[in-house]
């Protein structure tokens, strides 16, 4: 049985039942019936959409090879940032659990030992602490800015 | 990312919903890492105020500060929260260097993850390692008796002191729960229908353990003074248990066993008191029997058995197995010498018990090796269906051809040999497939592939 997935940019996707109801949110939909006509996906553009339904295809073709599954994953989530916090947004609103936990290692990957100054620069965080609070912070947390 | 006039950096994993933050700290692995998220702006930090998982771990924080620092820096960390009233899924607390005192930082940090219905607490109080190693208590913390909470899914308790009275009416709804090296009140009575695990490791004054939780699935108690009375009868839904130094009889053993009938892994270590035992059991797949003593005779009747492990230092029992063609079985065999022949024959029908056995792996030093060549000596070669075999040794004071010679003759219809030394002076570690037909040949042969193994 094929649905069809409606894109923010109007891009229609027909997908397999068994590969789009990996996102719970639709799953919930077709089992309240409400999956016969055209889903709209507001919050997903096509491009996203796109990788979202390679990812849940192949989790479908792949469900029994463990190691051809990890593989591909890690080959996946080898996006650059933008990319990665759109596949994150997206993950979380149709509610694919196992992508959404994959983009979210990912990003604590991009965190995990680096400084605060190290990580702002990653992640092009703003430093918005006054002289004085940022003295307070660095009191409190001296061990945060070690290496 | 370019910083440049036109195309601007975005920082994006601010505006990221504040759970999809959350969610992200939890995969960072060290609670370093966490709080370094709180000092990047001041977005962020609020972010973190909000992060349901705490985690203190004086462990963590000991190169950097001394215990008085490391407790001042936990209550500040908590005084932040307060204002935001969220609740805290995951509370957990290491403290090494305590003296035993009660600490009002402490007592404060435990009643206010309380306050906040923290799901999983983990309290764990001086140096463990140490304790279990040398089977001491050490100092143990007061747990402060206003624990009453009915939040409480997983506790985990580890150098503390308290009495089962005051704690049990927190334990409605707890799935998981584990005290280990505490002193404790001596009767442990609980009856939930949530309990899926329960861990009773060397409580100090513990006598009694009585447990009628129908949904139980995970057993394990161990104690250093081997004087406790367990009841489980009323635990139906039990797969896995295991004792260590628990003083429990044949009968004990019998009945239980009846009432058990879900049962997968019965792991027995140093019971003392197991003397004749009968293991007859449909749905057993792992069975281990590990320094018990006293153990004379065993019958196990396991038709979906797969693992047996045994380790016994002062005598052969007389075993009985009777269990599939797919079981594994690991023996070590340690500082024996049947010097009768009775004690003989009963090594002989003990090995000869695993002739049927899929694979069997046997652990001996040197001195046994003397009595598996006994065997070679005798009329008839006990481990006739054996088809894998691993032996391990403590000692190579044997040849590879003289091992392969006493081995090919215990089990003449083996595909697979692999022989691993302690010591690897003589030689190396050796995994070869032996056709059937090569044990009609003589030695010629083993020194042959002995010289081919080698070069």
């Amino acid at each position: 049985m094929a649905l069809e997935l409606k894109s923010s940019d109007n891009k229609i996707f027909e997908v397999e039942e068994l590969v789009a109801v990996q996102s719970e949110t639709i799953k919930s939909l077709v089992e309240d019936g409400c999956a016969d006509n055209v889903i709209p996906l507001p919050n997903v553009d096509s491009k996203t959409l796109e990788l979202v339904l390679d990812w849940c295809k192949n989790h479908v073709d792949m469900k029994l090879d463990e190691e051809k599954l990890k593989e591909y994953e890690d080959k996946f989530i080898e996006v650059d940032q933008a990319v990665l916090y759109d596949l994150l947004l997206a993950a979380n609103y149709l509610n694919i659990k196992d992508l959404l936990n994959r983009a979210c290692q990912k990003v604590a990957d991009m965190l995990k030992g680096k400084t605060p100054e190290q990580i702002r620069e990653t992640l092009n965080i703003v430093n918005d602490f006054s002289p004085e609070e940022e003295e307070e912070i660095r009191k409190e947390n001296l061990w945060a800015f070690e290496e | 990312m370019e910083k440049d006039g036109v195309e601007e950096a975005f920082d994006r994993f601010s505006n990221l919903p504040v759970p999809i933050i959350h969610r992200i700290m939890s995969f960072l692995p060290t609670t370093k890492d966490v709080t370094r998220v709180a000092v990047l702006s001041k977005t962020l930090n609020s972010v973190c105020h909000s992060y349901p998982i705490l985690d203190f771990d004086q462990r963590s924080w000991k190169k950097i500060m001394g215990f008085d620092s490391f407790l001042d820096f936990m209550q500040k960390s908590l005084q932040h929260r307060r204002e935001s009233n969220i609740d805290i899924e995951i509370f957990k607390l290491c403290v090494i260097d305590h003296d035993g005192k009660s600490d009002q930082r402490i007592d404060e940090s435990i009643r206010f993850a309380i306050e906040h219905n923290v799901k999983e607490l983990d309290l764990r109080f001086g140096d463990y390692w140490i304790r279990s190693r040398y089977k001491c208590y050490g100092q143990l913390y007061t747990l402060p008796k206003t624990i009453t909470t009915k939040s409480i899914v997983v506790l985990n308790l580890v150098g503390l002191a308290f009495k089962f009275e005051d704690l049990i009416p927190s334990l409605n709804l707890v799935e998981h729960l584990s005290i280990e090296l505490c002193s404790v009140s001596s009767n442990f009575t609980i009856s939930s229908s949530k309990l899926k695990t329960l861990e009773l490791q060397n409580c100090k004054g513990l006598k009694t353990i009585v447990v009628d939780a129908v949904n139980l699935q995970y057993f394990s108690h161990s104690t250093f003074t081997g004087s406790s009375e367990i009841s489980l009868g009323d635990c139906k839904s039990l797969k896995y248990v295991k004792l260590d130094n628990t003083a429990i009889t044949d009968d004990w053993l019998k009945n239980h066993l009846s009432k058990l009938l879900l049962l997968e892994s019965l792991i027995l270590k140093s019971c003392k008191i197991l003397g004749e035992i009968d293991i007859c059991h449909q749905k057993l797949k792992h069975l281990a029997l590990l320094n018990c003593d006293k153990l004379v005779k065993a019958k196990i009747e396991a038709p979906n058995l797969v693992s047996f492990y045994f380790y016994n230092k002062s005598r052969f029992p007389v075993i009985t197995l009777q269990c599939s063609s797919q079981i594994y079985a690991d023996l070590i065999l340690f500082g024996i010498s049947p010097t009768n022949d009775e004690q003989f024959m009963n090594f002989k029908n003990f090995l000869g018990s695993f002739s049927h056995c899929k694979s069997l792996s046997l652990t001996l030093p040197d001195m046994e090796l003397s009595l598996l060549e006994e065997l070679r000596n005798a009329l008839r070669s006990p481990l006739l269906s054996l088809k894998h075999l691993r032996v391990q040794l403590f000692s190579s004071s044997r040849s590879l051809p003289e091992l392969l010679d006493i081995l090919l003759c215990l089990s003449p219809y083996l595909e697979t040999m692999c022989i691993t030394s302690k010591y690897k002076e003589n030689f190396e570690e050796v995994v070869f497939p032996l056709l059937f037909f090569c044990s009609f040949l003589g030695p010629s042969l083993i020194v042959l592939m002995y010289f081919s193994l080698v070069s």
